[in-house]
């Protein structure tokens, strides 16, 4: 449960910069909207999926193309990172 | 059953009201004679000013439905009741825009054909105006100061000591002003010491707070973290900070400058215009960010 919890908070905190009180919000609209899963049960795999539906949804708040490629470029950090970091693993 | 009209749909029927008032009533010949005009001419002039009134309004009334709609996006949040507070305190405004438009009509209808209530309308007319930035502004720094506390943030010493040093500049300005109009021909109807507790003194107190609700808000927003979140917070600090200096702006005026016998119509509705089209655009300032606020929470 414990690693479940770190990808999604990482997430959250990569999207803070962006969206910040809102982050949690929106995320959790993301996961439950698109994904159709409770926001603990992010997993890697969704993770493509996810920021796909991400830069849907931030180019509908901003046509500041440079912020939306920061912000997927900073979310798709998150899919390269160690195994360890997400909750891949049973 | 009232409950269930949104806000536009009163901003409508108030202005309907308001319009038809406008057009019905007799104008104060003492309003007459202070213009140099007939009735035709005031009503024509009351009729010109009820379109930008319309316009404030309408901006006024949209800011509010926006807020409010956004508030209750995030009621279970740590920043909802905050920001239901705000909502309110601009729901206030918006409101009183429109109430004391109509009192007023009313009252100086009823002062028309009643002599004796020349006094008690203008006394009436002046606590009114005085009771909405009351009630706005105490309501609105609720939220503030909720928001700042939450932020674990407090004005800087530089932004209080202009902020300090600014007001100071207003109130003692308008109290020059306000006595200089008692001891020459009283418009506000009424005794010094009354005049000072129960105007003056409110007056320049809930300046004070609207001014630190103003400053609270936009040092919340420009400290807030998110990119996107602090630029649509920004739009909405900013845009309430408009419409709290025009709304002093304009008690200012209505209590110092207009009040004089040799300013001419045209003067007093440039000034008014003026006046109007700074609250209108603040806001609409509300509105955007309100709204930008409102899709981060749907998208």
């Amino acid at each position: 449960m414990h690693r479940r919890q770190l990808l999604y908070d990482r997430v959250v905190r990569v999207t803070h910069v962006y969206l910040g009180p809102a982050a949690d919000r929106f995320i959790d609209r993301q996961i439950q909207n698109h994904l159709s899963k409770k926001p603990q049960e992010l997993s890697r795999e969704d993770l493509g999926k996810l920021i796909d539906w991400i830069q849907v949804a931030v180019s509908f708040l901003t046509e500041d193309s440079e912020i939306i490629e920061e912000y997927i470029s900073q979310l798709g950090k998150l899919l390269h990172e160690p195994a360890k970091h997400s909750n891949s693993t049973p | 059953m009232l409950r269930r009209f949104s806000p536009i749909t009163w901003f409508i029927l108030l202005l309907l009201i308001a319009a038809i008032l406008a057009l019905v009533l007799p104008p104060a010949p003492t309003t007459l004679h202070t213009l140099h005009i007939t009735p035709a001419v005031y009503r024509a002039a009351i009729l010109t000013l009820i379109l930008p009134y319309g316009v404030i309004w309408f901006a006024a009334f949209y800011a509010f439905d926006m807020l409010a709609k956004y508030a209750r996006k995030i009621k279970s949040a740590r920043e909802g009741e905050p920001f239901a507070r705000i909502a309110r305190s601009v729901g206030i405004m918006a409101w009183g825009l429109a109430l004391t438009t109509i009192t007023s009509l009313v009252l100086n209808s009823i002062a028309a054909q009643f002599h004796g209530f020349d006094r008690a309308h203008v006394i009436i007319n002046n606590y009114i105006a005085l009771l909405v930035p009351v009630a706005a502004f105490l309501t609105l720094n609720t939220g503030t100061y909720r928001l700042v506390n939450m932020a674990k943030d407090r004005p800087g010493r530089i932004g209080s000591q202009i902020l300090i040093f600014i007001y100071t500049a207003v109130a003692v300005f308008f109290v020059y002003f306000v006595m200089h109009n008692h001891v020459r021909n009283n418009p506000y109807r009424l005794p010094l010491i009354p005049l000072i507790t129960t105007l003056i003194i409110p007056y320049i107190y809930t300046w004070f707070v609207g001014l630190l609700s103003a400053y609270e808000l936009w040092l919340y927003a420009h400290r807030a973290t998110g990119v996107l979140y602090r630029h649509a917070l920004t739009r909405l600090a900013a845009g309430l900070a408009i419409v709290i200096a025009a709304a002093i702006a304009v008690q200012y005026v209505a209590n110092t400058y207009a009040s004089k016998t040799n300013i001419s119509l045209s003067a007093t509705l440039c000034v008014m215009y003026a006046l109007l089209a700074a609250q209108a655009s603040g806001y609409v300032l509300i509105a955007l960010g309100a709204k930008r606020l409102k899709m981060i929470e749907e998208v």
